[in-house]
């Protein structure tokens, strides 16, 4: 870290000499109440209009006299400039962080310091309709890539002064703002420093997304879940919080993750609460069938098919045989083959600009849904396990990923061993996800161990009424210890 | 007042459903062969007996709790219970890649399910006591509901004159019957083990496990006798074949379903007994123990296979008896008189 100068030529060459190529930087020298000033601004990431009316005109307009530049500095500082958000950094290291980050930097000669000056106005999207998290009653409002707007975005939704909203900076070359946000009176202290300590001792040059914090957020057993989630809603972060979680906000994403995140919060979303109880409860056990039909349905299908036929019904029989009969792979080759089709059909349609997204989405149904049953090549009951499966697992869209490689595992299995297999492949899965312990809560919460007044709110959901009255908190589930 | 849970252990209410579990999960594999005599209403006397033997075997195991003085302190005996948990591990995969093997997937040899099974034992040992007990929840509330609609979908079935006669079997044979069910029965042992990891009173959990998993074997047991009839006694595994006939209009064989769950409840035992054999070696990782057990366990369960196929089950019962009175009874019997020093004791 190296100090600013008391003399200002040494500091305007230094950051000249720092910022050499960089078309972005502007510094602007002037003389103010005899002495010599200079403001340093990053190009597009500040308000024009606040720099010259908040910061520039009132300096140069002073005409008080000053005996010494430290008295000319904190009269500047306390009476003469009108920007709210007001730094002071002493090392060069700081005042470029800040000009990164919208801040004018203002120097007076023969002063070891300098004032870093909020006025941001680089471009915001919208905080419009999140894409991911789409819902049909709740607000439409989104995170957006600024920390300082996601915060803010929160703050109103929690108008209390317990929310703490903890800035450090992350990153070994390019430093990156992340927030910790927690409410004081809810999440175990030692949860919120767990999550801190973890995030500092991230070894990272630069951090640039919040998928790179992730990995040192969630639980160190190897597992298909994770145990940090994200949200891009600010309602929903709110009513995590609320229940005692911690959260993290990493600038330059939309997305902030939360932690501890359970097994049952991928199951519950935001319309269930503005639905009728009945309703949210049947779409919540709807969710964990299609749970299980997407990540053991082809493989239960294949193992079924393969060794265990006496199980389906005769007349179900005799139709999946006539279909199968023409086909030239066995089940499992035909269910791996097209799950591989389907999702490189569905990586090509995500990828893609919209409009040639649309003509993927054509060929894909004409190709694999007519051309290859037509043909004979794939069987017409597997394309219907493996549409089914597909739509299924969009219903839990948070798990899509975990579920898309574990239906391939399981198909593998199923077609190799049979029943026998895939259960002990399942009972391997579970005791996988009930062995997680995220900060000391367990993944598998509130379902095992149980905890009865929860369940009013997991496989479903009960009326306000009694909601309200269960006051849950995540450090009061069945076998929840929090500790460092 | 909720207990402070504490990490790495389980509650009292977790280790009784690992008990129901454990114990209920062999009962499926529970075959004609190891029973003497006949598979008559009698079986049911013999269930009940046996219930009271494993109370009483217990008394030793609960005052070693409740006094702490457990015999696992001493470094050899708590090896030889990892042997002995080792063993029974063999025999219940044994047991189940047979019935796999015969039963439900004859395309495929024993060995490959006893290699499958050791993989997923080990694995979910290494995992350890938390995630096991907490699938062990799982597992009991699937076996109680498949136990339920095996024994509703057998109702009508179900025929009260099967019971008469009532005593077909001479006495010696119901309570020899008697003692060979109890040998089934050592969570006694694995409750002695898991005393040290359990938030709250293990003794309870014990009781309350043991009573639960004897019930519900009394009822399968009764509706193998009030189903399956005279039949019963040609049937190589009588409570397989009651969950044959357990069908409904729409799928006309159900035991498939019923059986894979109770292929969890397996892998559950499995796992819990390799994680116990593991618990009390010193050395090395957790991971190293848990694959050291379980390749133990293997080893064992191939070679019995190979010396001694189909004749393993048969001919390893008397060892059962004398293995379950000397881990279960004798040594903590023992344990009791001996007033052994503590390492953290004061000289």
């Amino acid at each position: 870290m190296s100090c600013l100068y008391e003399d200002i030529e040494l500091n305007k060459l230094t950051f000249k000499e720092d910022f050499k190529d960089a078309s972005d930087f502007l510094l602007r020298e002037a003389r103010a109440n005899g002495n010599k000033v200079f403001f340093a601004v990053m190009d597009g990431l500040i308000d024009s209009l606040q720099l010259s009316q908040m910061i520039v005109e009132p300096i140069l307009e002073n005409d008080n006299i000053f005996y010494c530049p430290h008295e000319q500095m904190d009269t500047i500082k306390n009476s003469v400039i009108r920007s709210v958000e007001m730094n002071e950094a002493y090392t060069f290291e700081d005042c470029y962080y800040f000009l990164a980050s919208g801040f004018a930097i203002f120097m007076v000669d023969g002063c070891k310091k300098a004032l870093a000056l909020g006025i941001q106005g680089w471009s915001r999207r919208d905080t419009g309709e999140p894409a991911n998290e789409a819902n049909v009653k709740g607000a439409k409002e989104c995170f957006v890539e600024s920390l300082n707007d996601n915060k803010a975005l929160l703050r109103k939704r929690l108008k209390t002064h317990h929310l703490k909203q903890k800035q450090i900076k992350l990153g070994e070359d390019i430093q990156t703002p992340v927030a910790i946000c927690y409410l004081d009176d809810r999440a175990e202290q030692a949860l919120v420093d767990d999550v801190e300590g973890r995030l500092k001792k991230a070894d990272l040059s630069s951090v640039l997304d919040y998928g790179e914090l992730q990995p040192f957020l969630d639980t160190d057993i190897e597992s298909f879940f994770s145990a940090v989630g994200n949200t891009e809603r600010p309602d929903v972060l709110a009513s995590k919080l609320l229940e005692g979680r911690v959260a993290v906000m990493v600038e330059g994403t939309p997305f902030v993750m939360y932690t501890p995140y359970l097994f049952s919060d991928n199951f519950s979303a935001l319309d269930d609460y503005d639905n009728s109880p009945i309703y949210a409860s049947f779409m919540r056990c709807l969710k964990y069938f299609s749970f299980i039909m997407s990540i053991f349905f082809p493989g239960l299908y294949v193992a079924v098919g393969t060794y265990h036929q006496e199980v389906i019904p005769t007349n179900l029989l005799y139709v999946i045989a006539t279909s199968e009969a023409t086909t030239p792979f066995s089940l499992m080759i035909e269910a791996l083959l097209i799950h591989f089709l389907y999702e490189i059909m569905r990586e090509a349609g995500l990828r893609l600009p919209q409009s040639i997204g649309h003509a993927v989405s054509i060929i894909g149904a004409i190709v694999i849904g007519d051309a290859t049953v037509s043909a004979g090549i794939i069987g017409a009951p597997m394309l219907i396990v493996v549409a089914v499966t597909a739509i299924s697992s969009y219903v839990i869209y948070p798990l899509y990923e975990s579920i898309a490689v574990l239906r391939i595992i399981f198909i593998i299995i199923g077609g190799t061993f049979g029943l026998y297999g895939l259960m002990i492949g399942i009972g391997m899965l579970f005791c996988n996800i009930c062995s997680l312990n995220p900060y000391g809560v367990p993944y598998s919460s509130p379902i095992s161990p149980l905890t009865k007044r929860s369940l009013l709110d997991t496989i479903f959901r009960e009326g306000w009424k009694r909601l309200s009255k269960r006051k849950v908190r995540i450090n009061n589930l069945e076998g929840a210890n929090i500790e460092n | 007042m909720k207990t402070k849970s504490k990490m790495g252990m389980i509650d009292a209410k977790q280790l009784m459903l690992l008990i129901f579990v454990s114990r209920v999960a062999v009962s499926l594999t529970n075959i004609q062969a190891i029973s003497i005599g006949e598979f008559a209403p009698d079986m049911l006397i013999s269930v009940i007996l046996a219930y009271f033997i494993v109370l009483l075997t217990s008394l030793p195991i609960v005052f070693c709790i409740k006094k702490n003085r457990s015999p696992l302190d001493s470094k050899w005996v708590s090896f030889a219970y990892s042997i002995y948990f080792s063993f029974y591990t063999a025999v219940t995969v044994v047991r189940f890649s047979y019935f796999a093997s015969t039963k439900m997937n004859p395309e495929m040899s024993t060995e490959v399910f006893l290699l499958m099974m050791s993989l997923a034992m080990c694995y979910g040992a290494y995992l350890g006591i938390e995630g096991i007990a907490r699938f062990g929840s799982f597992c009991a509330v699937l076996l109680v509901v498949v136990m339920v609609i095996v024994l509703g979908l057998n109702i009508n079935k179900f025929q009260p004159i099967y019971f008469y006669p009532s005593m077909v079997n001479t006495r010696q044979n119901v309570f020899y019957n008697a003692v060979l069910f109890s040998s089934n029965s050592m969570e006694t042992a694995l409750a002695l083990a898991l005393s040290g990891k359990i938030n709250g009173d293990c003794t309870k959990a014990l009781y309350k496990g043991i009573s639960m998993a004897f019930a519900s074997i009394f009822l399968l047991v009764a509706f193998c006798i009030g189903v399956l009839g005279n039949n019963a006694n040609l049937q190589a595994f009588p409570i397989f074949s009651l969950f044959q006939l357990a069908s409904s209009e729409v799928l006309s064989r159900l035991d498939i379903i019923h059986t894979s769950f109770w292929i969890l409840g397996v892998f559950m035992k499995c796992s819990l007994l390799i994680y116990c054999s593991s618990l009390f070696t010193k050395k090395g990782s957790n991971g190293f123990k848990c694959a050291a057990f379980s390749t133990f366990a293997f080893l064992l369960a191939y070679l019995s296979m190979k010396l001694l196929g189909v004749k393993l089950l048969s001919s390893t019962k008397e060892w059962f008896i004398v293995l379950f009175w000397i881990f279960v009874a004798v040594i903590p019997l023992i344990s009791l008189f001996i007033k052994r020093k503590k390492p953290d004791e004061e000289v």
